[in-house]
């Protein structure tokens, strides 16, 4: 049960209730939001996470080059996707073959078509191939500027000597048709 | 967090480093560039190289790209020479949170003798660094400073931006303003700046000021989530400051800005009801309130509003309905304490952080993955501010960047016995093989070479004119059977049975006649016999190659014998077990930190949320009472 003087302060609450809630809605806005900057906290958890990320970068390089090593221990081929920078036209996928066997393929995702678009380099296939004659063969799926998809296949012929052999498949505009069409640089290193 | 796209020069100091080398003094366009195989040079390797650390840089995959340069780096092929690799790892190196490894690239950088774009840029990222570890004032001192002249755009509405920012939190708000007004209005950095200057104008007491700058944000078309969430929020702030200072018709017009259906429609509600209670439209409250109460009980406006609405009801003299309001609100209270408990003992489950982590690695969202589940839980509403603090912000971010590594060392434990394994069976293999193959090669190769030499010989010995004085070189192959038959008739005719005066001039009016035929076509004859011998030629040139190229292999393969590439790899095992036991660590730390921030946020609201049933409870008590001494009153007639 309550007593008279319980009820006379809830009285007292409830008659400041609106402003009570204004002010709660106003700090819990400004607070949350007003944030330029970020300051660092400098303590012991701070100094052990980058002694581990420096740790785990160290580890990583130094893996990624006993792997190399192992696997490609005799000079292997490298075959790289680029686009033109800032195409109108939307690359979907790209399936590799060569010498008629399945050794690649690859779906783009909003984010990893901008990096292509912004001049980034896409390592799609490393591995050993026999010394001669090999047959790459690429087949894209792509949306034009009007948002329609085609399919165009292309293929190339290339020669694996000593050395490592790089090729370089640009996936350039072709504005006539609004599609996509292949032109390939290719490198040997002794 | 979204990275700010690299600057363009970056990439093309790369190109333009690998044509300079290449082609001095030519420009050269792609539609001459000869699409057939060239020597790989140092600046061509560096562009193929640099152009995948791009691709993982825009990617969002800060670790993979910090990877690459670092591998290059020991690869030689980048070093300190190469400024463009450099600035760009040090950029990486602030992203992931190594800012002392990120300083010694800039300090570097900045004491060579370097373009004066890279060096503005260099010191950009510097200043930005201070910037980021709360270092104002170096980085206000950089950033104002002659040392950054000469950035293009982008750079530049970054430098004045964090100047703002700087400028802000130091109080000198028209020095903020000045630079704020350099920084384009319409990019997301824009936006934030204007609404953060705008609220701190209005805090710091310049409210006209502020006001002008946060409704100079609802004039801006806006076509993201973010950028229209950041409107409503504008609107709120613009409608809220005006709500304190009285102003009740700008209030209104301000937050009737806000979506009814975006993430601060709740308290836009809650305040546009404030506005007319003050204006003493309390009719025109209730409607506000009572369809806040209609909304998701567990998010902090809808709460206060399930008291407004029957304080209301109470004022306008309803008393029932402002009964039946506080027992709802005591109602919807009470089922939200229940939630907070649910989530409190949620996020005391160990795997609660692992739970937030989004699910593509490179992700860093603004909130945690599973907001969706945790909104239908009302879980988001009440940690809603944890997530959207920069410390909880921070620490998630590492928590993240941790995990990371986890899952790369899980990796690199799942692969390191498959790696030692293939290493010993390539061993057997080539110690069993090797010897085999290094004496079929000499044979080989010995055939090649006469192979070869002949190939040549024959190329040489073939004129490129048709000399009739030997028909069978230029007859073909059923031409020369003919020839070979003819000729061998005439030689012996005499000694032949039916050698006759007459089968003599049959013979050589037949043989006249297949020298003719011969002779039709001995030029396409010998063009064909010079093309197969080109062709002879390049496949010659090819299986020297491929005589080379086994050569080689059988070199690598007799260095493997030799090597210690399994001992090497061996030995990374204890690097990753302990890498592997300090990240757990770490991450467990870093949970357990999160978890206190978020279960004190918890508790707090559940120590708020008892107080608002607490006091629905006494305004029921309050009205039942008041109804009962009324009801007193009536049947004792006083």
């Amino acid at each position: 049960m309550l007593l008279p003087d319980d009820l006379a302060h809830n009285n007292k609450i409830s008659d400041r209730k609106p402003m009570k809630a204004f002010f709660s809605l106003c700090s819990a806005l400004v607070l949350a939001l007003y944030s330029p900057f970020s300051v660092a906290s400098d303590d012991g958890l701070s100094e052990q996470i980058r002694q581990l990320k420096n740790q785990a970068l160290n580890l990583n390089r130094d893996l990624t080059l006993l792997e190399r090593e192992l696997l490609y221990a005799t000079p292997q081929t490298s075959i790289f996707v680029s686009v033109d920078v800032g195409t109108p036209i939307r690359l979907v996928d790209i399936n590799l073959t060569i010498d008629g066997e399945h050794v690649g393929y690859h779906f783009y995702t909003d984010q990893e078509f901008e990096a292509l678009t912004k001049g980034g380099i896409q390592r799609l296939y490393t591995g050993n191939l026999t010394s001669g004659r090999h047959e790459l063969e690429a087949t894209i799926t792509g949306y034009d500027p009007q948002g329609k998809d085609y399919q165009k296949t292309t293929s190339y012929a290339f020669t694996k000597g000593a050395g490592k052999k790089m090729v370089e498949m640009q996936v350039v505009d072709d504005l006539n048709n609004q599609q996509h069409k292949f032109e390939f640089r290719e490198w040997n290193q002794q | 967090m979204k990275q700010p796209p690299l600057k363009k020069w970056l990439l093309a100091a790369c190109i333009a480093g690998t044509c300079a080398t290449t082609q001095a003094a030519n420009v050269e366009f792609f539609d001459d560039i000869d699409t057939g195989p060239t020597p790989l040079t140092l600046e061509q390797h560096r562009y193929l190289s640099f152009g995948e650390v791009m691709y993982d840089y825009y990617r969002h995959a800060t670790f993979d790209a910090i990877n690459q340069l670092l591998v290059n780096q020991q690869l030689e092929l980048f070093d300190e020479d190469t400024d463009y690799a450099e600035l760009l790892l040090g950029d990486l190196y602030v992203t992931y949170g190594l800012p002392d490894s990120a300083e010694t690239i800039f300090n570097r950088l900045l004491k060579k003798d370097i373009l004066s774009h890279t060096r503005a840029q260099t010191w950009l990222h510097k200043a930005a660094l201070h910037y980021r570890e709360g270092n104002l004032t170096e980085a206000a001192m950089i950033l104002d400073g002659k040392k950054v002249d000469g950035l293009e755009a982008a750079d530049e509405a970054r430098r004045k931006l964090m100047l703002a920012n700087i400028l802000m939190a130091e109080g000198d708000f028209s020095g903020a303003l000045d630079y704020l007004n350099g920084v384009p209005i319409e990019t997301d950095e824009g936006r934030y700046a204007t609404y953060n200057m705008g609220v701190a104008l209005v805090r710091g007491g310049h409210e006209k000021q502020g006001l002008a700058l946060l409704n100079s944000l609802l004039n801006q078309s806006a076509d993201s989530d973010q950028a229209l969430a950041l409107r409503d929020r504008a609107a709120l702030a613009a409608g809220l400051t005006q709500l304190r200072s009285g102003a009740l018709e700008g209030a209104q017009a301000a937050l009737r800005q806000v979506r009814s259906d975006g993430p601060f429609s709740e308290d836009a509600l809650l305040a546009l009801g404030l506005t007319n209670y003050r204006a003493g439209a309390i009719k025109r409250a209730l409607p506000l309130w009572l369809e806040a109460v209609s909304r998701n009980s567990s998010h902090p406006s809808v709460q206060e509003a399930l008291m407004l609405a029957p304080r209301a009801y109470e004022e306008l003299g309803g008393m029932p309905q402002a009964l039946a309001g506080y027992k709802y609100a005591a109602t919807q209270y009470r089922e939200a304490l229940k939630d907070l408990q649910r989530a409190i003992e949620n996020i005391q489950r160990s795997g609660w952080a692992d739970n937030l982590l989004p699910e593509d690695i490179n992700d860093a969202g603004f909130l945690p993955a599973n907001s969706d589940d945790m909104a239908q839980g009302g879980e988001l509403s009440y940690l809603y501010k944890l997530f959207s603090s920069n410390a909880f912000a921070q620490r998630f971010e590492h928590y993240r960047q941790i995990h990371q590594i986890k899952l790369m060392v899980e990796h690199w434990e799942r692969s390191l016995p498959a790696l030692v394994e293939s290493y010993q069976i390539q061993q057997q293999t080539l110690a069993r093989n090797l010897p085999n193959v290094r004496q079929a090669i000499n044979q080989h190769q010995k055939e090649q070479e006469q192979l070869m030499m002949a190939s040549d010989k024959l190329g040489m010995e073939i004129p490129n004119f048709v000399d009739m004085s030997s028909p069978e070189d230029v007859a073909n192959a059923e031409q020369a059977i003919m020839w070979q038959k003819v000729d061998s008739m005439a030689k012996q005719f005499g000694s032949l049975p039916g050698s006759t005066h007459s089968n003599a001039l049959r013979l050589r009016r037949m043989r006249g006649l297949l020298l003719w035929d011969i002779a039709h076509q001995s030029v396409e004859q010998r063009e064909k016999q010079i093309q197969a011998s080109k062709e002879l030629e390049e496949e010659s040139r090819i299986l020297a190659e491929r005589v080379a190229a086994v050569s080689l292999q059988i070199r690598d393969a007799t260095l493997r014998t030799r090597d210690d590439l399994g001992q090497r790899l061996a030995q990374q095992q204890s690097r990753i077990n302990e890498i592997k036991r300090m990240s757990e660590a770490t991450l467990e730390a870093l949970e357990q930190s999160m978890q206190d921030d978020a279960l004190a946020l918890l508790r707090a609201n559940q120590k708020k949320l008892a107080d608002q049933l607490a006091e629905a409870h006494l305004a029921v008590a309050r009205l039942q009472d008041t109804s009962a001494s009324g009801d007193t009153k009536q049947r004792t007639g006083s």
